[in-house]
């Protein structure tokens, strides 16, 4: 009995050698002693995803967010190992403000239907400011998970735990990192409320310390707390905790939701802190991560290697279509006798994913200036491969198999921005929690 | 979706209340202004919970015409969530330098109140108390005297007054239930442009809570949901053409206090990185334009990708392309077109030859079209002087709720 709860509980609970599962079992049996009065064994599983404007449009679901044009939505199939009661909150909508993305959920059993969708449906949250629904699922019945987007220019992360007494078995399942679950030891060692966790009138709390952990990324981390019932904060460190001086080496924390900035290289330690006073002292968070740099309309503007001045490439991006068109203002090489301008421009154009584009070259001729006749013609010959490394810089690869007299079919242009000032909307424009999993 | 609920009444005499008071029988003046970008930029003035980061300021002189206790108020305070952008300020007696933001600062007494003296002159800086962001700030400086400063703007009449006994009693049905409260109705009001306007309330001394409903005819005190469009706070759709009636009510119970609120019109539309992007003209198919916008600088780099009408004869493609650049204020931009010629595909050297041949006027309309009209000199290869306007549109229009979200928001009180 015991080892089924075992199996059943966050991993801080499971372990992998067995000398050392020999020494804990006391201990382990001990711990479920003590929570044998806990109303509810809850494991938590979470999915994710993210739109980038490729999604499925369909009327908003519930009214409110930005109105009633269409927005898109994501499907995420999944089972459950256990039937009860299962809590849905979606992890991200609480950083609205910071670029995390809100968005509205259903329960469908069995599948959705865009064109009838209160078919099926098992549950969906109270309304447009709700961030929690409960449901009844049984076990080994296929659900369906609809997240819609609240407003049709929200492009970026979603995430939503589901906790209940069995797990989540999804395509959209992410591994999360074993410390961000487990429990704290009921009778353990109480420490004071300092940082994200201090509450003048609170009783000291119960706490589960891990470490060292690293990010790989320097940037923004976004803590939300997925337990249920809620009541979980984490205080992170840079060195293990002293329970006698717990605010020392504190570098910042979450109670519900909180950002902390994080370093890659960096040795830090986690502490999550209950009160156990419900009975329920297990903890349950998510970690995001800063979101990946993708592309977005920020980069529309002209571009240009220094190296050779006096031409360049000017940028469009079409962020909800997924698709960038660019134009290259450059010269012949050899130009023509009596062509004393040796212009000559070409655009491209096509889908973008993260942060590069594949694009095909469009040649146009034959026009006149401002005049609709001669209709030019079009052909698309030759490819660009437009790379960016953030929102400052990137390179175009182009391949090109027509004699325009170059140095040569193909090349690597770096290119950076005429001017910096859509830096800034550039970064706003991507910026906020990415996919929970590894950090 | 913009009335007010029964739930939300309290929270919104609550939030008036809230404000600083101003003293009895105060004379109100709006002061407002545009953060555009071309503003200086300096240290904030204070931290606050959204930003404690450098950011542009605006500064404008004022006096006042009586001594005595002034409030100052954000008019768009609370209205951050509709777009607003909301003001730190700060009031200097004698000169302000940003080196030194400390130097000569006047501060509130323990009430709340500057005390300000006929005769000296004062300065106001205003921030953005949310970073570097633009649009339009207002405050209200209300006091026993009125206020003299070039940023001062006119508002509607009616958006001020005092209730007394001699004004009509009703029972709101949306606030303080049953309560009867004396009410000032005016209209007919139009506006001039359709759009969302966006209510401030200020408090002033004596004056309660208030609330104010729109209607498309006078209120009909039997049937108050008749013609009604809204309740404010926040964001009100209103439509140019549309007779409406403002009817203001006290809060509480026989009031007979001051009341004022600010009413800003939908902001302008202005040039902003949403706009950047292709444009083309679809009678032209085949040509258009590329377009930059450097908001912060408040200048707009453009390229014209088109064709010459007299191509050499080896020339397989017939290509003329020209760049424009300049500044841009509100909805259009004064361009200089520049000619660049003589450079070589990917190449470094020769160094191409540029120079100014002509120029270009770029207005929009709105996120979606937009016009240019150019013309030039002709140049040393033998294009004649050419002049034309061609009508923009976007190639998708992808981009427009982003533009619309950039400029979004109240623009400066005034005029309706």
């Amino acid at each position: 009995m015991t080892i089924t709860l075992d199996l059943e509980r966050p991993k801080t609970f499971a372990t992998s050698r067995g000398a050392a599962r020999l020494l804990l079992a006391p201990v382990l049996v001990l711990i479920c002693l003590l929570f044998a009065s806990a109303p509810i064994w809850a494991t938590g599983s979470v999915l994710s995803g993210v739109f980038d404007g490729s999604e499925p449009v369909v009327n908003p679901l519930l009214a409110g967010g930005c109105g009633e044009t269409p927005l898109g939505y994501v499907e995420a199939t999944f089972k459950v190992t256990k039937s009860g009661t299962y809590t849905f909150l979606d992890l991200l909508g609480a950083w609205g403000s910071v670029g995390g993305l809100d968005i509205w959920e259903f329960v469908y059993e069995d599948s959705f239907d865009s064109a009838a969708p209160t078919r099926n449906l098992l549950a969906f949250q109270e309304n447009e400011y709700s961030y929690t629904l409960e449901a009844e699922l049984a076990a080994d019945t296929k659900y369906v998970l609809v997240a819609q987007q609240t407003c049709p220019f929200a492009e970026g992360t979603w995430a939503v735990a589901i906790t209940g007494p069995g797990t989540a078995i999804s395509d959209h399942v992410v591994a999360l990192p074993s410390f961000t679950s487990g429990a704290v030891v009921k009778n353990g060692q109480r420490i004071a409320r300092v940082g994200a966790c201090y509450d003048l009138l609170g009783d000291p709390l119960l706490y589960h310390q891990s470490g060292p952990i690293r990010v790989s990324r320097n940037g923004t981390y976004y803590l939300s707390d997925a337990s249920h019932p809620g009541g979980t904060c984490v205080n992170v460190y840079t060195s293990p905790i002293d329970p006698n001086r717990p605010s020392i080496n504190l570098v910042g924390g979450a109670w519900g939701w909180g950002t902390i900035e994080l370093k890659a290289g960096q040795d830090y330690y986690f502490v999550a802190q209950r009160d156990c006073y419900s009975g329920n002292c297990e903890f349950f968070y998510v970690l995001a991560p800063p979101a990946p740099f993708r592309i977005n309309h920020g980069l529309a503007d002209s571009w240009y290697n220094p190296e050779t001045p006096g031409q360049g490439f000017f940028l469009d991006v079409f962020e909800q279509r997924n698709e960038v068109f660019l134009g290259w203002f450059t010269y012949l090489t050899d130009p023509p006798a009596g062509d004393e301008f040796g212009h000559l421009w070409m655009t491209a154009f096509g889908p973008f994913a993260g942060t590069a584009a594949d694009l095909a070259i469009e040649w146009t001729g034959g026009g006149a200036f401002d005049a609709a006749q001669p209709q030019p013609y079009q052909y698309v010959q030759g490819n660009i491969l437009l790379e960016f490394n953030d929102c400052s810089s990137g390179q175009i690869t182009y391949s090109i198999p027509l004699d325009i007299g170059g140095p040569g079919p193909s090349g690597v242009i770096p290119i950076q921005r005429n001017v910096n000032d859509a830096v800034a909307l550039c970064e706003s424009l991507y910026s906020g929690p990415g996919m929970p999993g590894p950090l | 979706m913009f009335t007010l609920s029964r739930v939300a009444a309290p929270a919104l005499a609550l939030a008036v209340c809230l404000f600083g008071s101003a003293p009895a029988s105060a004379e109100s003046t709006v002061l407002s202004g545009m953060f555009d970008g071309s503003e200086p930029i300096m240290a904030a003035l204070w931290s606050n919970y959204c930003s404690s980061s450098s950011s542009g300021y605006r500064q404008t002189d004022f006096t006042v015409s009586t001594n005595g206790n002034y409030s100052l108020q954000d008019a768009f305070d609370g209205l951050a969530y509709v777009g607003a952008l909301n003001a730190r300020t700060q009031v200097y007696e004698g000169s302000f330098d940003p080196a030194v933001p400390s130097q000569h600062a006047k501060y509130t007494s323990g009430d709340g109140y500057y005390s300000f003296k006929q005769g000296i002159t004062y300065t106001l800086v205003v921030q953005d108390k949310c970073g570097n962001r633009e649009g339009a700030w207002a405050v209200v400086l209300s006091g026993q005297g009125s206020v003299h400063s070039s940023n001062v703007v006119a508002v509607p009449n009616f958006t001020k007054g005092k209730f007394s006994s001699a004004d009509p009693i009703m029972s709101f049905t949306w606030s303080m239930e049953g309560i009867p409260t004396r009410y000032k109705q005016s209209g007919p009001i139009r506006v001039s442009r359709t759009g969302t306007y966006y209510f401030g309330a200020i408090h002033l001394e004596g004056g309660g809570g208030m609330e104010v409903q729109i209607y498309t005819a006078p209120v009909n005190p039997s049937d108050q949901n008749a013609n009604l469009v809204a309740q404010v706070p926040g964001g009100v759709p209103l439509q140019a053409g549309q007779d409406y009636y403002f009817v203001t009510h006290a809060y509480q119970e026989e009031e007979d206090g001051e009341y004022l609120y600010v009413l800003a019109p939908p902001t302008p539309l202005r040039i902003n990185p949403g706009l950047s992007g292709t444009w083309y003209y679809p009678d032209t198919p085949g040509q258009g334009f590329f377009l930059t916008v450097y908001e912060k600088l408040n200048q707009v780099f453009l390229a014209w990708f088109t064709f010459t009408d007299n191509p050499a004869p080896d020339d397989e493609f017939g290509h003329r392309w020209m760049t424009a650049f300049g500044p841009f204020e509100g909805h259009s931009a004064d361009l200089l077109i520049e000619s660049t010629v003589g450079g070589a595909f990917n190449a470094a050297q020769p160094v191409p030859k540029q120079d100014v041949v002509g120029n270009m006027l770029l207005e929009f309309a709105d996120c979606s079209s937009g016009q240019i009209t150019y013309s030039w000199d002709g140049d040393e290869s033998g294009s004649p002087p050419m002049s034309g306007v061609i009508p923009i549109r976007r190639h998708t229009d992808d981009s427009v709720a982003l533009c619309e979200s950039l400029y979004a928001g109240p623009g400066m009180p005034g005029p309706l």
